[in-house]
């Protein structure tokens, strides 16, 4: 049998019209008539304004308004995990947007676990996807994975806290991290510059890999100014706002202060547009490609060395098998139990003969 | 409280876990987001990578299946047409798989083509040998597929030999009831299950107009009698012109040559009485058959070998080897799994401490109650043996009262 692989190419020139310069146009069609999907996560520290960011992003509503409650005593411990999806559709391109929200991070008291239900969702969106992929039928495929992590920093000034090098020492290697300065509006631009150089310092001496965008050498030099633009804005310094405010007789998305508007739209004020461009308009797909061909790929391959299988079920991949271990743990202990109440029964038992012996000889 | 203002959602959008998407809503943005652009992003991505394309040839020798391909894609693939290998001496017996790639480029778009020939096939006495070889041969491609697939590595780019489409000719003499011969029907029947199966008619210059139409009924029915699916009747996802199969199979003719035609050049067949040309739709449905192809279904022929033939093969080789149904055990019911099991197994652990402890319990009381038993009894011993102390402390002591008076009355004798 000819091995394909090693057959040399020939080249050869058309005489004519053949057809095929159309196929980029056939998957165009095909992806439209697919449509899109993105999932999105959001992780901070309550306040720092994500869901606000997140409704800017995508200029809609996602999530509705907070009210005033009442504060109760009803308080949760751990990390919550909140998705919401929403369907849009733009000149016949459908697009369904997951996004994941994570409250509870960095809010107790103990921050030291706050990362590890936000990575076990992570991998445990692989491990469904991978269980999926390897099934028998493959007709309906769920896929969801997060393709990109939009981490929230704290608008100090100084540099990263311990709590953020953490998160995203953590999680750098799992999904793609997108560091941005939340509620950038309360630093002047001198002190933007400096926080971010910090921050970059920061993930450069913990080597944490953020997110970074490809550059492709075929493109057009316009399209690889853009992309330098949008990577050296990183970490994004963004200001939120779902409300229309008026500066100077129009009406733009921002917040009203006494000195001044703000335009978040407005690339000179914040870097949200930059954002907005990278997520949405120039490398949603690359993030995308990016999380299946690399991100799960390494830990697919991680996770089947470890399991060492690629055929059979491993008693260590199947997660009932912890219930075995803890049978027998059990068992055991139960044995020990009762061979500890026999010796002590046993022990009264002969003390007592012993008394009466004694006093029947008397 | 920031943290209980942040959980104000909490239950209104639950996360439904690893296995589902949560139920969408439509949202309308209040300005344009620029989605619209997400196609062209994806483009972007593969614009100066190849494409690939694996296209199998089979017929019998002489029906100008290597003269079509040169016509299909309008460029001499094969230069020399006439000299066949010459091993064809010893080709009587077997069937040869010759796969050629070539690289073309139209309008900046590059494909890479490989035609899989299959020279030898209906040559020998005996054809039943020529099945199995092209059945072996795309599903090996399929097997080295699935095998990337399951790699442990990281499978980047996994490089895709499977057969995305076949070209069968048939020969332009109709076999019994006008319809197919034996040596196709018995073909056909095997290989449109494994493969996207796309029949012509060759040489149809030879075939007047209504023994085309008659050919093609006959054959028609032959395909249903046998439930022989054809693409893209079968199998395509996109069937937009259905308008097309109408004139299935598809009637062809191959030129090298060209002709003038209408002050231009144009492939065709110059014969005494008048000339063929190739792109006419009047005199076969050779343009039809390359819309089909290549215009408008090329990627979904690519599409569909791996959605569907290439699933069906995966499927049943795993089915073959009794691996159970899913990989890890861990599947959308897991939660519910872990969460019974959990449950049960602190039942059962619960029952049988129980059990231990009342089982305990119950010989605790029967020892007690034995024992209890003993101890009465020696008390009644003992209570009996103390009656019986003082009976002979008091027989004693009216013995010694006895002795005393005894003594008494001795000294008042004296």
């Amino acid at each position: 049998m000819p091995d394909i692989s090693s057959i040399p190419v020939v080249k050869k020139a058309l005489n004519g019209y053949v057809g095929f310069h159309n196929l980029p146009n056939q998957v165009h069609k095909k992806s439209v008539k697919k449509g899109f999907q993105f999932t999105l996560m959001v992780v901070g520290e309550s306040g720092l304004g994500k869901s606000t960011l997140v409704n800017t992003l995508f200029n809609a509503s996602l999530y509705p308004n907070k009210e005033n409650r009442e504060p109760t005593l009803d308080s949760p411990k751990t990390v919550e995990i909140q998705t919401i999806s929403a369907d849009i559709e733009e000149n016949g391109v459908k697009l369904k947007l997951n996004v994941i929200d994570t409250p509870g991070f960095g809010d107790f008291v103990n921050n030291e676990e706050s990362w590890k239900p936000i990575l076990e969702n992570i991998e445990s969106r692989y491990d469904s996807y991978l269980e999926q992929e390897s099934r028998v039928n493959r007709k309906k495929l769920v896929d969801t994975r997060v393709h990109a992590c939009i981490y929230f920093i704290a608008p100090t000034g100084h540099s990263l806290k311990p709590l953020d090098i953490e998160f995203m020492k953590r999680l750098a290697h799992c999904v793609n991290l997108i560091p941005v300065i939340a509620k950038s509006d309360t630093l002047t631009e001198d002190e933007i510059s400096a926080f971010k150089s910090r921050i970059m310092e920061d993930i450069a001496f913990h080597k944490i890999s953020i997110y970074q965008p490809l550059t492709y050498e075929n493109d057009d030099p316009e399209t690889l100014q853009e992309h330098k633009d949008i990577v050296s804005k990183i970490p994004f310094a963004v200001v939120g706002s779902d409300r229309e405010v008026d500066s100077n007789g129009t009406k733009v998305r921002g917040r009203k202060y006494p000195w001044g508007v703000i335009n978040v739209d407005d690339e000179s004020h914040c870097d949200f547009v930059k954002l907005r461009q990278m997520l949405v308009r120039t490398h949603m797909e690359e993030l995308k490609e990016h999380t299946i061909e690399v991100l799960y790929e390494t830990y697919r391959a991680k996770k089947l060395i470890a399991s060492g299988l690629t055929e059979t079920i491993h008693s260590t991949a199947n997660p009932l098998s912890r219930f075995e271990d803890e049978r027998a743990a059990h068992e055991q202990k139960m044995s020990k139990m009762e061979a500890e109440m026999k010796a002590v029964f046993q022990q009264k038992v002969a003390e007592k003969e012993s008394k009466l012996k004694a006093s029947e000889d008397e | 409280m920031p943290l209980e203002y942040a959980l104000q959602f909490r239950g209104k959008f639950p996360d439904p876990g690893p296995w589902k998407l949560p139920r969408s809503f439509s949202a309308r943005p209040s300005q344009p987001l620029g989605i619209s652009d997400l196609p062209v992003q994806r483009l972007r991505r593969s614009k100066n990578k190849p494409y690939f394309f694996n296209i199998m040839v089979v017929g019998e020798s002489g029906l100008g299946k290597t003269t079509f391909m040169n016509t299909l894609f309008n460029t001499n693939l094969n230069d020399d047409v006439k000299g066949h290998p010459k091993n064809l001496s010893d080709s009587g017996k077997t069937l040869s798989i010759n796969p050629t790639t070539y690289e073309l480029s139209e309008e900046g778009v590059t494909l890479h083509l490989t035609v899989i020939d299959t020279p030898g096939f209906g040559d020998s006495l005996n054809r039943e040998s020529n099945f199995q070889p092209i059945m072996d041969y795309i599903d090996n491609q399929y097997d080295s597929y699935l095998q990337a697939e399951r790699s442990q590595e990281m499978r980047r780019n996994i490089k895709d030999n499977r057969v995305h489409a076949l070209l069968y000719f048939i020969a332009p003499n109709p076999g019994n009831n006008d319809g197919l011969k034996e040596l196709d029907s018995e073909f056909l029947i095997k290989l449109s299950m494994k493969v996207n199966v796309i029949p012509v008619i060759a040489k149809a210059d030879s075939l007047t107009t209504e023994e085309i139409s008659l050919y093609k009924r006959g054959i028609l029915k032959d395909f249903e009698k046998n439930d022989i699916r054809v693409y893209p009747t079968f199998h395509a996802e996109d069937r937009e012109n259905t308008e097309v199969e109408k004139y299935m199979p598809f009637s062809v003719i191959g030129s090298d040559d060209f002709v003038e035609s209408n002050g231009s050049r144009v492939r065709g067949r110059k014969y005494r009485w008048g000339q063929v040309e190739v792109e006419n739709p009047e005199h076969c449905d050779f343009v039809l058959l390359r819309d089909l192809l290549i215009r408008t279904n090329l990627q979904d022929l690519i599409d569909t070998t791996h959605s569907t033939h290439y699933a069906q093969y995966r499927s049943s080789r795993i089915r073959s080897k009794g691996r159970p149904e899913s990989f890890l055990a861990c599947d959308e019911y897991y939660d519910s799994r872990i969460e019974n099991a959990k449950k049960s197994l602190t039942e059962e652990m619960q029952r049988k401490e129980d059990e231990m402890r009342q089982m305990f319990v119950s010989k605790v009381r029967e020892k007690e109650a034995s024992l209890r038993e003993r101890e009465e009894m020696l008390n009644e011993k003992r209570k009996g043996m103390m009656e019986e102390l003082e009976k002979l402390r008091r027989s004693v002591e009216d013995e010694e009262a006895a002795i005393n008076q005894l003594q008494a009355q001795r000294t008042v004798k004296r």
